[in-house]
């Protein structure tokens, strides 16, 4: 049936099926019915014969009673006058016909059975006659208190009648079936056309009743009509959304792992400690930064000492109050925790900057509402080195402005000492005249290694070459130190190899670095010690060294003692005005030499400075 | 003013730096004054437990015990407590001159480089009352 894949929108079909199967039903039935009027029709007709014949008969009885039958043939003869009477007879009982609307008929025979005739009741008789054509034959018993007299036969004209009979009665099947056929029919065509729909409906109201869309089970249907074939394609497109979209779950689950496991990666690699506290200030989490940096201060805490054992992990730290990480009495600035402004804070770890500084800042952390909810992010940041770069920065300044101030001061004073009074005594006038020439001059020396030092802040100390005697540096450099080793009665030898080379350098830098050793020598070097300036030289390099039997560097600061600012913490040294800048300054030369600069000491015996410079 | 008024006041330098403590010994001795130089705060603090002296003069920076340490171990005794100060320093504008005024009650502070003239002419102005009961 491919009434079906019509294009017809569906309420259109199902009507035209309806009306279709139900016209023609109503038409089936009508032909039904109209076969039986037909039949209902010929029912009557028959009745009114079969009355007729009664009549006529009553009359023979009562003819035959009355005359003996006289009056017969009149009787049979009023039968002819009708027009579905063939004929009519009367037939006795010895079989032979006493009246008979063909007249040729009388005296013959007749059929006739003795024994139907019994009761008064009319017979009919069919008789198929050899053209064909059926006959019917009524036999209406003539009877006189219960004694025969006769029959009345009556042949009935039934030609058109019979062949309606028989399609009357081949016709009431085919009126049962049609109808019911066309009705079965319309039913399978209707049932066709709407099971498409149906079967959508069946799986719609199946997804209305399933708690999750993926519960939807859609099935794709079989058939090509195009309802079907979009229904299908619906199908595909809402399992492919739905597995798009579990994909899209399942793969944004994954990355939001990966996330999560990259944002736990880059918090572990940094170098700042980073913390989670919850409302009660106890730890939610922690990176691995936050357990080294605080690692001494927990220890310190927990074991009153400070023991330098592996760094907190994760696990031990969750759960406990921050506080407990830092030291005993830290304020750890809790009370605005309103805001959402970070609060930063330092905490020192030890008495001492150098035992440690942290910065370390807390923020609110806003919650989705923007109201600021209980948690707090801590950061943590080691600025024990920028803490003791400032320190030793201000010392710088501070240093410098004395040094600065003292001899200017020296000079004035003398100056003015000078022009107020009249110091008549000569010796006493150049004595103050020669001191304020040395502070003069150390007021310059000093003007010059601040200007060192602005250079090589800046990082452009550039050298100009220029090939000197060597000897004649040395001499240069022992005279400028010379006065300062004999105030303090300090032994100063030189050990010098016959040969010098010459050597290409910048002289006033070299000479610059040269008198800053030799000078530390002197300052560092107690009164009645011993300095020997001594040079060497080798196959690949000369060696320029100045020893002393000084107060020696300890081994802790002989790493920092090159850089800039340092000042050992060493009480004879701070007393020892300095800038912490003329080593820094020595190395940075000699390294722009292509040089090194070495250094051996220990502590209380003295130390040997040894520039090592490459010899082409 | 007489010379036995003026051999009177007695000055103690607190100086570290011989070359500027020579400087001023020479300018108040040529004022008249009788000037004795401690090389650190603790001399110092020595010194004035045995004698008297009418002004102190110190450097501010020292080794050992600081001009500002100085100042307050006398402050809280006496017969040092009223004492007239006069601090010398180098370090300019760090220093905050209420404060010291302040809470140590010094006389002067001056800021180096200083003028000597100057100087004495601060001793002679804190030693002026002194000077004017004397005579």
């Amino acid at each position: 049936m491919h009434l079906s894949s019509s294009s017809q929108p569906l309420i259109r079909r199902l009507l035209g099926y309806y009306l279709l199967f139900g016209l023609t039903s109503l038409i089936a039935l009508a032909l039904v019915l109209l076969s039986l009027e037909v039949y209902w029709l010929h029912n009557a007709e028959d009745r009114e014969l079969l009355g007729r014949i009664n009549e006529v008969r009553t009359l023979i009885v009562a003819d035959h009673t009355q005359t003996r039958g006289v009056g017969s043939q009149t009787l049979v003869n009023l039968l002819s006058s009708e027009d579905w009477v063939a004929y009519a007879g009367v037939v006795a009982t010895d079989g032979r016909f006493t009246a008979h609307t063909r007249p040729s008929q009388i005296g013959q025979r007749g059929n006739y059975d003795s024994v139907k005739t019994l009761n008064d009741s009319i017979i009919e008789r069919r008789m198929l006659g050899s053209d064909g054509r059926s006959a019917r034959e009524y036999w209406a018993p003539l009877l006189v208190g219960g004694k025969a007299l006769g029959c009345l036969q009556v042949g009935v004209v039934d030609a058109a009648e019979n062949a309606r009979h028989y399609r009357l009665s081949g016709l009431l099947p085919l009126a049962v079936l049609g109808p019911s056929t066309f009705l079965l029919v319309g039913a399978m065509v209707l049932f066709r056309a709407a099971r498409t729909s149906a079967v959508i409906e069946s799986q719609l109201c199946a997804v209305s009743a399933s708690d999750s869309p993926a519960d939807f089970r859609l099935k794709p249907l079989g058939e090509p009509s195009p309802a079907a074939l979009g229904w299908n394609r619906l199908v595909e497109h809402a399992s492919g959304r739905r597995s798009i979209s579990s994909l899209e779950t399942s793969l944004s689950r994954s990355l939001g792992g990966l996330q999560e496991k990259r944002s736990e990666r880059i918090l572990n690699a940094l170098p700042d400690g980073v913390a989670m506290t919850d409302k009660e200030g106890c730890i939610t989490y922690t990176n691995r930064s936050f357990g080294i940096l605080l690692q001494q201060s927990i220890q310190g805490s927990q074991t009153g000492g400070s023991s330098a054992s592996t760094a907190a992990s994760a696990e031990q730290l969750r759960g406990r109050p921050i506080r407990e990480m830092f030291p005993a009495d830290t304020d750890l600035h809790l009370g605005s925790t309103e805001e959402l402004r970070p609060v930063v804070f330092e905490v020192q770890l030890g008495k001492e900057p150098a035992d440690g500084v942290l910065r370390v800042s807390r923020c609110p952390l806003a919650g989705d509402d923007n109201a600021p909810a209980a948690q707090q992010v801590w950061t943590i940041r080691d600025v024990t080195q920028q803490k003791l770069a400032d320190a030793m920065r201000t010392e710088f300044v501070y240093s410098a402005t004395h040094e600065l101030r003292t001899p200017l001061a020296n000079i004035k004073a003398y100056a003015e000492t000078l022009s107020m009074h009249d110091i008549t005594d000569l010796e006493q006038q150049k004595s103050f005249l020669n001191i304020i020439n040395s502070e003069a001059t150390r007021l310059g020396r000093f003007v010059e290694e601040l200007l060192n030092i602005s250079q090589l802040e800046a990082g452009s100390l550039s050298l100009v070459r220029q090939e000197i005697d060597l000897e004649r540096l040395l001499i240069e450099v022992a005279d400028k130190v010379r006065p300062q080793m004999q105030q303090k009665q300090i032994t100063f030898d030189t050990v010098l190899p016959a040969k010098l080379p010459k050597i290409h350098v910048d002289k006033s830098r070299f000479l610059s670095a040269l008198v800053n050793l030799l000078g530390n020598a002197a300052k560092y070097t107690p009164d009645n010690g011993r300095i020997s300036f001594k040079v060497a030289v080798g196959p690949k390099d000369l060696q320029i060294s100045v020893e002393d039997s000084g107060i020696g560097i300890s081994a802790e600061e002989l790493p920092k003692l090159f850089s800039k600012f340092f000042r050992s913490s060493d009480a004879r040294v701070r007393e020892i005005p300095g800038s912490g800048l003329g080593l820094a300054f020595t190395q940075e030369v000699v390294r722009l030499h292509g040089g090194k600069l070495i250094v051996h000491s220990e502590l209380n015996k003295g130390s040997q400075f040894i520039v090592s410079l490459p010899v082409a | 003013m007489t010379a036995e008024t003026q051999a009177q006041h007695s000055v103690l330098v607190a100086e570290d730096d011989r070359v500027m403590s020579d400087v001023i010994r020479f300018n108040l001795e040529r004022r008249g004054y009788q000037v004795i130089v401690a090389r650190d705060g603790l001399e110092a603090w020595g010194l004035l437990q045995t004698r008297n002296f009418d002004i102190l003069v110190s450097d501010y920076q020292m080794p050992g015990m600081s001009g500002e340490e100085l100042c307050q171990a006398l402050r809280t005794t006496y017969p040092t407590r009223h004492l007239p100060v006069i601090f010398l320093s180098a370090r300019g504008l760090e220093l905050d001159a209420t404060r010291l005024k302040d809470q140590l009650q010094i006389d002067r502070l001056m800021f180096k480089p200083f003028s000597p003239r100057e100087l004495v002419a601060a001793v002679a102005e804190c030693l002026q009352p002194a000077a004017a009961t004397a005579e």
